[in-house]
């Protein structure tokens, strides 16, 4: 109980509120232009949180992450450009919905229902995560070390048809976490007889290059002679009509409601999918629960309640997992342990055991700014419209400068930055050969947790290898791990035989 | 986190996304053997003693399984999506228009020039001139450029040399 009041005592802070009002224009304003996302935001400001406490560098970041995500709809709405990977479900019915003249009706539910989703899946977190984190504390070095090889299988499951690339990229993620003094013998790896890689390559200028440059010169390439112009080609409706739904269409949304908040809980929590995939798995499941599925995809507010929900849902699922076994379970959280680790703080079942508090405070700013930005969606919602007039060029230039700048300041080495142009570059060149981001992310996390737990392991079975497997947790997690590399191959194969309908790909999940 | 579509029903990809993706094998098949030649220094240890070598020379040997894997993988390519969203927002691999590679590699050089040149030329000099290149390599107009020049480093020298008294040079 002390915990508990300490940590909402210390949310209550007139700062960490103000860092969290800050986080949540800025995740707004990063969510609503389309190209910037969620995870290029939490990146790209990660570096200011260095001089502040966690609880206001937690408070700013999580700003950043909740108000993104709901305002990558507006864009997704009014235009038909989903904002963030996260609100493409949403743009399928939502912007049928806004061209009815109902877009003030597309703008409320996606505020509604994204605060419904975020409460609900933040109330999961509040309700699981002390549970799944005693239950972890049992685990010993071979169970750490099957659960990050679960999480980089997975990870490379999800790519679809890119299985290998994901395996690929995953493991080149695991290898560069190798650079620096090796964890056990302090024996120099790979660092050229350079001193600044001895502590290993730097985290997060490595995402900031990987989401934000990587991002920019991506879309230099590909958007190059559309930033010419200038502008979105598209304009948000002038009328927005009536914005909060009546009786009737509360009644119609609250089945798909739950469903996705249950289905983007549960699918954020999987360290692979994000807020994208649950909303189109939620959209899809919705769509053949529903008594009108010939309504999806022309403006269903069925089809925009359950999309929303979902992705929404899927932040406080994929916080579960970042906090409770410090593995991420989308690309904002992954940032946010490094983050986290800025401030000393380790993510995993022994954060609940030693830092209560700190849970409590996450668990509390994430409702807040729920909360914050269900408001912020309804009331600036023709703000954000504004703001998607601005040229790219401004965007990219603003963006390319502060990932140097922000880089930098991290611990004033210049390294760094070059790490993160060289982590730009491998961004684009992963974007241009539709190489999976996610999976070298994840082995960039888990490196130095599977590589010690494995030698520990190896070391406590004498060598072993029958007996760490042989364990129920490992076996567990060892043949689901092997069950997500095959059954995406069963898949392939059966669609093979039998044509169906593509679904949109999923993008750095999350947003 | 991942990227890239969802395969589509079995169809041969095209030749030239065949050949790019060999080279992604044959890159990644060439960092594992040079993984492998950089560790040979590096003890491996004993099975019930792991040495440093150890991890990095198994991850070697996994990428190698896993690039010959790809390369011999004749999966269809990533389709498109079935909406109204952004291409590149997605990481959906047709651009709208042709590859614009100038963009980038005059934006990777500028930002080249301006890392080698951080410790002689000062913050506020180095980084409008940096921001003026971005902008007109970006497409933007000079007036454009020029004002951008003039806001954004001040903006940034604020928040953080003024602000968080990190050091700018």
């Amino acid at each position: 109980m002390e915990a508990l009041a300490t940590g909402f005592t210390a949310i209550l802070q007139p700062m960490v509120l103000l860092y969290l009002m800050g986080g949540l224009l800025m995740g707004a304003l990063f969510g609503a232009l389309p190209g910037l996302t969620a995870t290029m935001g939490v990146a790209l400001l990660t570096p200011i949180t260095f001089w502040l406490n966690a609880e206001e560098g937690m408070a700013m970041l999580l700003g950043i992450y909740c108000g993104a995500i709901p305002a990558g709809g507006v864009p997704a709405l009014l235009l038909n450009i989903p904002g963030t990977p996260a609100s493409i479900a949403a743009s399928w019915d939502g912007y049928p919905l806004s061209q009815r003249g109902e877009a003030g009706l597309a703008l409320g539910i996606n505020s509604v229902f994204g605060f419904i989703g975020q409460v609900t899946s933040v109330l999961f977190l509040a309700i699981a995560a002390f549970p799944i984190a005693s239950f972890s504390l049992r685990f010993g070095p071979p169970e750490y070390f099957a659960l990050a090889l679960f999480g980089i299988s997975l990870m490379a499951g999800v790519s679809g048809n890119q299985m290998a690339k994901g395996m690929l990229s995953g493991m080149l993620g695991l290898l560069v976490s190798t650079i620096g003094l090796d964890p056990m013998m302090a024996v120099a790896r790979f660092t050229f007889g350079q001193a600044e890689f001895y502590d290993g390559i730097a985290f997060v200028p490595v995402m900031i290059g990987l989401f934000g440059v990587g991002e920019v010169f991506h879309q230099m390439l590909t958007d190059g002679a559309s930033a010419r112009v200038g502008s979105s080609p598209a304009t948000p409706p002038a009328v927005l009509g009536r914005v909060l739904p009546d009786w009737a269409a509360w009644k119609r949304m609250l089945v798909p409601g739950a469903i996705g908040s249950g289905v983007g809980t549960v699918v954020g929590a999987i360290p692979a999918a994000g807020g994208d995939i649950a909303a189109v798995i939620c959209w899809e499941q919705t769509r053949r629960l529903s008594r009108k599925p010939e309504e999806f995809g022309k403006g269903s507010i069925e089809g925009l309640a359950a999309s929303t929900t979902a992705c929404n849902s899927a932040i406080g699922g994929a916080m579960t997992t970042m906090l409770t076994l410090g593995i991420p379970g989308d690309a904002p959280s992954a940032i946010l342990i490094g983050a986290l680790l800025i401030h000393g703080v380790q993510p995993g079942p022994l954060l609940f055991r030693d830092n209560p508090a700190l849970v409590y405070s996450i668990i509390g700013l994430m409702v807040l700014a729920a909360l914050l930005i269900a408001v912020l969606g309804v009331v600036a919602a023709r703000p954000l419209a504004a703001a998607l007039r601005v040229p790219k060029p401004w965007l990219w230039t603003a963006i390319l400068l502060l990932s140097v700048v922000g880089s930098y300041a991290l611990s004033n080495a210049i390294t760094d930055v070059w790490v993160m142009l060289a982590a730009g570059l491998l961004g684009l060149a992963f974007r241009w050969l539709q190489i999976p981001l996610g999976p070298l992310v994840l082995g960039l996390i888990l490196g130095p947790m599977m590589e010690s737990n494995l030698r520990r392991a190896l070391i406590l079975s004498r060598g072993d290898w029958e007996s760490i497997f042989l364990r129920p947790i490992v076996a567990f997690l060892v043949v689901a791990a092997l069950l997500s590399l095959v059954w995406p191959l069963i898949q392939r194969y059966r669609s093979g035989r039998k044509p169906r309908d593509p679904l949109p790909g999923p993008g750095e999940s999350g947003g | 986190m991942s990227e890239g579509g969802r395969a589509g029903s079995g169809t041969v990809p095209p030749r030239g996304v065949r050949w790019r993706n060999l080279g992604v094998s044959a890159s990644f098949a060439g960092l594992a053997l040079a993984v492998l030649w950089a560790s040979r220094h590096l003890p491996a240890g004993i099975a019930s003693l792991p040495g440093p070598g150890f991890f990095p020379s198994l991850l070697a040997l996994v990428i190698l399984g896993f690039a010959i894997v790809h390369a011999l993988d004749r999966g269809s390519p990533a389709l498109p999506p079935a909406t109204g969203a952004d291409p590149a927002e997605i990481g959906n691999p047709s651009p709208r228009h042709d590859p614009a590679w100038r963009m980038p590699v005059v934006a990777t050089l500028a930002l080249l020039v301006y890392l080698v040149s951080w410790e002689w030329v000062d913050f506020l000099i180095r980084t409008p001139l940096l921001t003026l290149v971005l902008m007109r390599a970006s497409g933007s107009t000079w007036r454009s450029a020029a004002l951008a020049a003039a806001l954004v480093p001040l903006l940034l020298y604020a928040m953080f040399q003024l602000g968080l008294r990190v050091d700018l040079g």
